[in-house]
């Protein structure tokens, strides 16, 4: 190949980026159409059964037993559906910011037995844009992966956003998996740093703010 | 089983606006709502709803409406609520409560949170606590 078509070739590096990127509009447009569609259709069915309760006879409890465990079945597809489509496309960093959406993030996984990632945030974070929180949350998601213990921390000072996330033990991280996670804080332009159990990302922005937040 | 008491027989007929982008949903929400007694308004989205608040501005009591919509988010749909009348009472649907528990404070007293999916009973109840406390 020369000179000009060999020029259109992407770089390596350009390469993987534009693979996350057109993964990420797939996983959000997954997202939506588990919420917008499934969850909407899923949420008339529940409805739709609520209103058979009252043609139950009265006093057939066999009925209402069935009833209530279908009733219980919805309740569980439609939190399988919104915790699937959390993990495609946080609609919590969407509305209210990345230090909230990793504080929930947090709280989610450490409801799950056996795990406990605690959180702290320090500085504020309403100037951060969309785009680098979703950096730093899919960053987050994906190096939290099989961490048993730890942590998740996020500070903002002196024009520096950084995440750090500490496990107790090695994080669990293939070549492959470091190489994305590398792309992903590029194209934010952060670096990252990896340690066997820490990995810090740091993102130079312009407008800092006072302030300071600590919570699990 | 019989459905709750309907509200117009304790409290008088109070008007709700139901703002929902699924059609089939926000008529079923619309039809519970009617024979539970109350007076339904409905929009299909944010910009509809605001347009039918402004025409009923003294009608309406409460408005229900869902939270992801396209055209206008519900968070942003609150919040001109909020302005044009902060006191009327919000219930929001959601599959994700989530977002809404975070930002509850910002429309002050009156907000109710229905988790998608809900049964009518939770519809009719969590409607008569908000327009007990709006």
């Amino acid at each position: 190949m020369k000179g000009p078509d060999r020029d259109k070739t992407p770089k390596p590096g350009e390469l993987v980026r534009q693979l996350i990127e057109a993964q990420d509009e797939r996983y959000e447009a997954i997202a939506r159409l588990l919420h917008d569609d499934f969850g909407q259709q899923l949420a008339a069915i529940g409805i739709l059964l609520s209103t058979l309760k009252r043609h139950l006879p009265p006093g057939d409890s066999e009925s209402l037993e069935q009833f209530e465990r279908t009733r219980q079945k919805i309740v569980a597809l439609g939190e399988s559906m919104r915790e699937l489509s959390n993990k495609l496309h946080s609609s919590i960093l969407e509305h209210t910011g990345i230090a909230v959406a990793l504080r929930a993030y947090c709280a989610e996984l450490s409801a799950r037995p056996g795990i406990r990632i605690l959180f702290e945030s320090d500085g504020e974070f309403d100037t951060v844009p969309l785009r680098i929180g979703r950096g730093l949350y899919r960053i987050a998601q994906e190096s939290l992966t099989g961490v048993a213990r730890g942590s998740v921390r996020i500070s903002f000072a002196d024009r520096q956003l950084e995440m750090a996330i500490e496990s107790e033990t090695a994080l669990s991280i293939s070549p492959l998996g470091l190489a994305i996670l590398r792309q992903r804080a590029n194209s934010i332009g952060a670096a990252l740093r990896m340690e066997s159990s820490r990995l810090t990302v740091s993102v130079p922005l312009k407008t800092p703010r006072p302030g300071a937040q600590t919570t699990e | 089983m019989e459905r709750p008491t309907p509200p117009s027989q304790v409290t008088g007929a109070r008007s709700i606006l139901i703002v929902e982008d699924y059609k089939e949903l926000r008529s079923l929400i619309a039809e519970i709502l009617r024979e539970a007694g109350y007076r339904v308004f409905e929009a299909a989205n944010g910009a509809e709803g605001l347009s039918l608040l402004q025409k009923e501005a003294e009608k309406l009591n409460l408005v229900v409406t869902d939270l992801a919509m396209p055209g206008m988010d519900g968070h942003v749909f609150a919040e001109e609520i909020h302005q044009a009348r902060p006191d009327i009472g919000i219930v929001f649907m959601s599959a994700d409560p989530q977002p809404v528990l975070e930002r509850a404070g910002d429309w002050g007293d009156g907000i109710g949170l229905l988790r998608k999916p809900f049964t009518e009973e939770e519809l009719i109840a969590c409607v008569q606590n908000v327009l007990k406390g709006a």
